[in-house]
């Protein structure tokens, strides 16, 4: 029974997590991201403590609300992928064969399968975002939330569930993410409207904003602002 | 107790700190107030004593009670530093929250916990950045890729401690699999703490981030997460007895290129702000070559030196910051002018300066020294207390402002920094009325002397008003006590006065030798 609502949830997880990283419009971007994160915590067997679930289904649910709170009075547009949503499915899934196949990394992993084929198809999907995101805040905020989620199902497929302590955390950065995200959002909303939401027109240049401007001379460590590099 | 106890303290003052934060006066009072009764509770962790939460235990040791205790007192300070620089106030409530997480790391008995708990801190952290209302779209960009490396460390950590946490079977023959775990973790200590090429993130956030909350964010999480991952590296890769030596070769290049770059880099940079992040960036190189030892002689130079030089770096943020509020510059050249004036703020920087360049180098016989000799010796072999001069290498750039006070004394006489762009009063005027000024303050405030007469000023606001006036007035002097402040604790750290060599010396924290108290609190030795 549990497995079924592993592999039940598992998918309803990349499900969500396709229409997160696809999506143009945030606010259907937030639908599927709170989908992924409140479908990870069932990706266990044997699944949490009731206690532990809740707090993170709470943490998951916190999470999203607080980026639903900021997007939907917001016009924060987000470039969404380039490579459309059928291609991000066909890349989940084809990631979460390669988690499933490589379970265990060649020894037995203590966690189910799914939680493997989860967690490989959410890296997947997060690593353009994160990589190429620039400084779209919507969209590397996004990739991040779900890049944390593929490690912890890695770590549930890898090292089994979670306990309660550690479950605990996890859902303490699940909300902590979402919070700064969602902060991340509103700043960008805020401060440049649309354009600065993007941040494809946010100044590379040193802030002069803090305590007079910064000095551009000799950095030979700084090539310059670009929009990918971390 | 009292370590949960501490996190209870940071945790609930900053939240309460952020409830208040529309009124500023009340946020920034909370937000003082809970540093200062965190440094009481930190002060207060028992060594030993322990109180189990779930499945792991959160048991005090010597050595995380030193560095909270530091860390709490340096980020009090630098609290006061950027009020003075007009910081916004949230920061301090932040401060409290990665505090508070940083502390639950260090004293937490299970490191893949613990890594989680540096990896919220690192979350946490975000807010101090972001630094409230008012972020500009630069701020933005900078946060966004801070919170990228921040999370992509922590995913890194996670899955490196996965990776060994299964059960290895026939795979526990193979050293590349502690090598790929112990990369993965060591690749997340270089991309939180900066190290070269992984520092674009840092450079360009303390181009936006409040310079005297930048020590939370960027120097005492990478510490928390380095002293972590050395208990994870002595419990899970130092037993299995693998040399690993490619893993440790790469990691030692990248910690020695981090280390020689950012020294040239913090040598070259205009902007002082700059050549203190690229001294932490080199100094981060250092922390990555000891953690390329995997023997256990390591681990009391290694947890000694991290402490001396976190509480190093924040004084030289500190002292920077003060700087920034004195003159208003960020120019190498404008500190540099300060420090020559010979007025009485610019010579107690430049007393700050001293102090914190004498905490970064030490003396033979101190804590720091004979840390960074141990370290070098074990990374790089016997010839390694030589290398261990390279270590200093970044602290030469502490020699620039003097040198350009100097060059400005000598070429211009009485060059002075331009006080129409100061944002600070307290160069202005000389020493005798800065100290006529704290005589001043007394006599406004002895003006309403009368309990009447005090009520009447409350009620008008002209208490208020004179206290304001008075803190502009004096903004540049505090600062600037702060940042002496800081130094004299960087020279105490370094010195080993505070007893680090021994509290460093000690154990994890370990459940088993702790006075554990159940979740009920009964006491069960």
């Amino acid at each position: 029974m549990t497995a079924v609502l592993a592999v039940a949830a598992g998918g309803a997880v990349l499900a969500g997590a396709v229409v997160a990283v696809s999506s143009r419009d945030p606010r259907t971007a937030t639908v599927g991201l709170l989908a992924a994160l409140l479908g990870i915590v069932f990706v266990a067997d044997p699944l949490p403590a009731p206690p532990a679930l809740a707090v993170r289904l709470v943490a998951g649910i916190l999470a999203g609300y607080v980026l639903w709170v900021v997007v939907r009075e917001r016009p924060v547009p987000t470039a969404g992928s380039a490579l459309a949503w059928p291609t991000e499915a066909v890349l989940a899934v084809a990631g979460a064969l390669v988690g499933w196949a490589s379970h265990g990394l060649g020894a037995p992993g203590r966690g189910p399968e799914v939680a493997s084929a989860v967690g490989v198809g959410l890296v997947v999907l997060a690593a353009a975002p994160v990589a190429l995101g620039g400084r779209d805040a919507v969209r590397v905020g996004i990739g991040l939330t779900l890049l944390l989620a593929g490690a912890t199902s890695l770590r549930v497929g890898l090292a089994g569930t979670p306990g309660p302590a550690e479950q605990i955390v996890l859902g303490g950065l699940t909300a902590g993410l979402g919070a700064a995200v969602a902060l991340l959002i509103r700043g960008a909303s805020t401060v440049r409207g649309v354009e600065g939401a993007r941040g494809v027109q946010g100044a590379a240049g040193p802030d002069p904003g803090r305590g007079g401007a910064a000095v551009r001379g000799h950095d030979p460590l700084d090539p310059g602002g670009d929009a990918t590099a971390p | 107790m009292n370590g949960l106890l501490f996190l209870g303290v940071s945790v609930g003052a900053a939240v309460v700190a952020l409830l208040l934060r529309p009124v500023r006066g009340a946020a920034l009072a909370v937000g003082l107030l809970g540093l200062a009764i965190a440094l009481l509770v930190a002060s207060g962790i028992e060594p030993g004593a322990g109180i189990r939460v779930g499945d792991v235990a959160l048991v005090g040791t010597a050595y995380a009670r030193l560095v909270l205790v530091l860390a709490t007192a340096a980020a009090l300070v630098t609290f006061v530093i950027g009020w003075a620089d007009d910081e916004p106030p949230s920061y301090g409530p932040a401060s409290l929250a990665v505090l508070g997480a940083v502390g639950a790391a260090l004293l937490v008995d299970d490191p893949i916990v613990g890594l989680l708990l540096v990896l919220a801190a690192g979350i946490v952290g975000i807010l101090v950045v972001l630094g409230g209302e008012g972020a500009s779209a630069t701020a933005i960009g900078s946060t966004v890729r801070a919170l990228r490396a921040v999370v992509v460390a922590g995913a890194l950590t996670i899955g490196a401690a996965a990776w060994l946490a299964r059960p290895l079977g026939a795979l526990a023959l193979e050293p590349a699999v502690f090598g790929v775990a112990y990369l993965g973790m060591a690749g997340a200590v270089a991309l939180r703490s900066g190290v070269v090429p992984f520092h674009l993130w840092f450079v360009r956030l303390a181009d936006s981030a409040p310079a005297a909350a930048l020590p939370v964010f960027a120097v005492w999480v990478p510490v928390a997460l380095t002293v972590v991952v050395l208990n994870w590296v002595d419990q899970a890769i130092a037993p299995i007895l693998v040399p690993l030596e490619t893993e440790r070769a790469v990691v030692a290049v990248v910690g020695l290129a981090s280390l020689l770059l950012g020294a040239l880099a913090a040598w070259l940079a205009d902007d002082h702000l700059h050549l203190a992040v690229y001294v932490t960036v080199a100094e981060a190189g250092l922390a990555l070559l000891g953690l390329t030892v995997l023997d256990p002689a390591v681990w009391q130079p290694l947890r000694s030196w991290l402490v001396a030089v976190a509480v190093v770096q924040t004084g030289l943020f500190g002292w920077v910051a003060a700087v920034r509020v004195t003159t208003g510059s960020r120019r190498v050249a404008d500190a540099g002018r300060a420090l020559a004036e010979g007025r009485p703020v610019g010579r107690l920087l430049g007393l700050a300066l001293a102090g914190v360049a004498l905490g970064a180098v030490g003396l033979p016989g101190w804590s720091i020294w004979a840390a960074r000799e141990r370290i070098a010796e074990l990374a790089v072999g016997p010839a390694g207390p030589g290398e261990a001069a390279l270590a200093i290498l970044p602290y030469l750039a502490l020699l620039r402002p003097v040198v350009a006070g100097l060059r400005g004394r000598a070429a211009g006489g009485a060059a002075r920094v331009d006080r129409s762009a100061g944002r600070g009063m307290g160069i202005r005027g000389g020493g005798i009325e800065w100290r006529g000024r704290g005589i001043e303050w007394r006599g406004r405030v002895a003006r309403h002397g009368t309990p009447r007469a005090m009520v009447a000023a409350i009620r008008s606001g002209r208490f208020a008003r004179t206290v304001e006036g008075e803190w502009r007035r004096n903004r540049a002097l505090v600062a600037t006590l702060g940042a002496l402040l800081l130094a004299v604790l960087a020279v105490a750290s370094s010195a080993g006065w505070l007893g680090l060599d021994e509290a460093a010396a000690g154990g994890p924290p370990s459940a088993a030798e702790g006075e554990l108290l159940g979740n009920g609190l009964e006491g069960t030795p």
